[in-house]
């Protein structure tokens, strides 16, 4: 195979179905890159258009005009101009929203005028239908001098068609840079067009008109050129942002005739559903508790729903696991298979159910439309703290856990708001924190009711959650006084009309999350879950045998049965393994904190999962893997510190720990998916030293003051 | 500021009508030509109604 796939780019505005039509053409024949150099998503995906030939469709980020606001946006614009992109398409696949065309013309005349061969793709004719909207394709095709096809992305209605449309223009060799252009330059762009033209050999005057526009932040231009088209601009009075105008003013003036004479609209008006819908969204007052209730339903379904098949994943693996034990002979390759390899790969799973019912319902909202009326409601409020409107979302299902929240982010446009909601939102205390809350609540707070309603611990609880949310908020402001960009923020945005979700984008939309989520972060969480498990496993041989030798020791002295001699030989064992010893070396740095070493090795171990610090605590006590929270609290209830000769978990070191974990970033998983999601090491590290500094500081301070 | 509007529609001369101001005093929410468009204050503020 030597020839190069075929390549066609879908493109169109925001909100006119393209991603539908790309489902529709490609199924579930996708891969999920990125552009290069940037954290924008890539789909891409194969379809067949006959027996023989087979093409590869990229779908764009949704673009209004080659002037572009935002990273998204300039991916089209410096992949379109440069013809020796890997991205750069054969042939441009336009899709619009017949139910509201003119608008859309503006970039589809740009691309047309950039010498690219198009198609246009009428999408939503069914909705066209019923609006008692006709567009009369052939007229329109021939003013336009590109193909037409009507066709609906939801109900798969005349694809085919496109896909011959496609077919016949990959057999013919009639290229499209013969044709008019759709814009008359001005004098100073004639010139400034002719001198770019002779120096970089172009044959296409728009795609020099495009790099005068663009030459300052356009990728692939060396230097040398960027200097050249500098000195053409400015020896050619080439006024960058009028012509900018001047140019989408023309175009429009050419084109909206051409979509009046092709589009014949029913005259009647009625107020629209989504107008009535509105009224109550929209509402100041309605709209933000509409926006609650919502995310309450979401909340809840992570949080609760979620539990079951968590149940059962855990429970599976852990028979799967015990299972094993019985079947291979004992030894530390067993014990790496069960505790390290399977363990690690229960833990990938167990996120699974969450990933997947939020992303159900996250694209529910979308598919409907109602995301874009979110992101407006909270924008004014979201923008003080340097994030976006969308960041609610992310902020809010931060609460049951922050791997979904995390990939959710996703949507925000904007990196600077997109990176703050990521850096933060594992501030919010997730449900992985919760058995760590009650183990330790139950030292510090009574179980007594106040004021007849409330009971402390209860309060207690709820004081750790706005904890997180005013940390989660203030570190927000930190970074948006710290990190730098050049983006605009914007908002503009488009309130699509209300639509019934597409069943066939939103399972897309979850197997593709999940699928993510298990390869890529998977990947790293199963790395660090053996690593883990190899330090408390073991140690320094002679010290591992010396606490073996020294538990049987105590055992047959003070008679133990084999179950607690078993209990405290793990326990020994640990002490001595090199989680131990990490454990021991933080004692001296986590001393001023009210920590000592046992704690330490639990700090270690609980990196895996905030979870596991009650199941550590139980094996370095020697009460059995049964960790039960209960019996883990009456063994810490009566540790002596030796060192005072005192209770060692006293008011203040147990308060100093809740602190630690509301703050600390002891989840792996979530610097997994962060790593993913912004495509390097360095904002996982930033982000794991920041919270745990904070938490430190926090700690630190708490311990100080209750003392 | 004034390409990206027009590329999404709003262009001189065109008729404007404000649906909704936003709670929090967030933005307006504009119709043009049967669209609906989110815009905040400072957006807005670029565009000159008589």
């Amino acid at each position: 195979m030597s020839t190069a796939a075929y390549q066609v780019a879908l493109l169109g505005n925001p909100n006119s179905g393209k991603s539908t039509v790309f489902n529709q053409l490609t199924g579930l024949h996708q891969k999920i890159g990125n552009f290069p150099g940037v954290t924008v998503d890539k789909r891409l995906g194969h379809t067949k258009l006959d027996n023989s030939t087979s093409i590869v469709v990229i779908d764009f980020p949704g673009t209004y005009s080659l002037f572009p606001v935002s990273q998204d946006e300039r991916i089209v614009v410096s992949t379109f101009l440069n013809p020796a992109d890997e991205n750069y398409p054969d042939l441009v696949l336009y899709v619009a929203d017949v139910t509201n065309l003119e608008r859309q013309l503006l970039l589809l005349t740009q691309i047309r005028d950039l010498g690219l061969p198009v198609i246009l793709a009428l999408n939503m004719m069914d909705l066209a239908d019923k609006a008692g909207i006709h567009c009369d394709t052939k007229t329109l095709s021939e003013l336009l001098n590109v193909p037409v096809v009507s066709i609906s992305g939801r109900s798969g209605e005349n694809i085919p068609d496109l896909k011959r449309a496609i077919l016949t223009q990959i057999r013919s060799s009639e290229k499209l840079h013969t044709l008019d252009p759709f814009y008359k330059f001005s004098g100073p762009e004639e010139k400034t067009v002719a001198l770019i033209s002779e120096n970089f050999g172009l044959t296409n005057d728009y795609r020099s008109k495009m790099l005068a526009h663009h030459y300052d932040w356009l990728p692939f231009l060396t230097t040398n050129q960027r200097v050249f088209i500098k000195n053409a601009i400015e020896q050619s009075g080439f006024e960058n942002l009028k012509l900018q105008i001047r140019e989408t003013m023309q175009r429009y003036d050419r084109f909206i005739p051409i979509a009046q004479k092709a589009i014949k609209k029913s005259d009647q008006k009625p107020v629209s559903l989504t107008d009535r819908i509105d009224r109550f969204t929209l509402h100041p007052i309605l709209g933000p508790v509409i926006f609650f209730l919502l995310m309450m339903i979401v909340f809840q379904a992570i949080f609760s729903w979620s539990s079951y098949p968590m149940d059962w994943i855990e429970i599976g693996f852990g028979s799967l696991s015990g299972w094993v034990q019985k079947l291979l002979p004992p030894g530390w390759l067993t014990d790496l298979l069960t505790e390290g390899i399977l363990s690690g790969l229960g833990g990938i799973i167990v996120f699974v159910p969450q990933i997947a019912i939020l992303f159900l319902l996250i694209s529910v909202l979308e598919e409907v439309g109602y995301m874009a009326r979110a992101v407006f409601i909270f924008d004014k409020l979201m923008q003080k703290f340097g994030l976006n409107g969308r960041s609610i979302v992310a902020l809010i299902s931060g609460g049951a856990c922050a791997i979904p929240a995390i990939m959710s982010t996703r949507t925000i446009s904007n990196w600077k708001e997109r990176l703050i909601t990521i850096l933060v939102t594992p501030l919010i205390s997730c449900s992985a924190r919760i058995p760590v809350y009650t183990v330790l609540i139950g030292f510090v707070v009574p179980s007594v009711t106040v004021g007849g309603l409330f009971n402390l611990q209860g309060l207690a609880f709820m004081g750790l959650y706005l904890l997180g949310i005013v940390a989660a908020l203030s570190a927000a402001l930190v970074f948006k006084l710290i990190l730098k960009t050049e983006e605009v923020s914007y908002l503009m945005i488009e309130l699509p009309p209300y639509r019934l979700p597409l069943f066939r984008n939103i399972i897309l939309t979850v197997w593709e999350k999940v699928k993510t989520f298990v390869l890529e972060a998977g990947k790293i969480i199963l790395i660090i879950s053996i690593i883990l498990w190899f330090m408390a496993s073991f140690g320094p041989p002679a010290a591992m045998k010396q606490a073996e030798i020294k538990a049987e020791e105590t055992a047959k002295s003070l008679a133990l049965s084999k179950k607690e001699t078993e209990n405290l030989l793990t326990a020994n064992k640990i002490e001595a393994s090199y989680a131990g010893l990490i454990g021991k070396g933080l004692e001296p740095l986590i001393q001023p904190l009210g920590f000592d070493w046992k704690i330490g090795i639990a700090l270690v171990t609980s990196f895996a999962a905030r979870e596991v610090f009650v199941s550590t605590m139980a094996t370095i006590y020697s009460i059995g893997s049964d960790d039960d929270e209960w019996s883990v609290r009456k063994r810490m209830a009566v540790e002596i510190n030796p060192k005072t000769g005192m209770l060692m978990y006293t008011r203040a070191t147990a308060l100093s720990l809740i602190v630690f974990y509301v703050f600390a970033m002891q989840c792996m998983s979530t610097l997994a998916v962060v790593k993913r999601e912004t495509r390097r090491w360095k904002w996982p590290i930033i982000q794991f030293l920041f919270m745990s500094s904070l938490a430190y500081l926090a700690s630190f301070s708490v311990f100080q003051l209750f003392s | 500021m004034a390409s990206k509007l027009m590329a999404m529609g709003i262009l001189p001369g065109i008729f404007i009508e404000i649906v909704r101001v936003a709670p929090f005093r967030g933005g307006y929410c504009l119709k043009v030509t049967g669209q609906k468009i989110a815009l905040r204050y400072s957006e807005a503020a670029c565009i000159l109604v008589e």
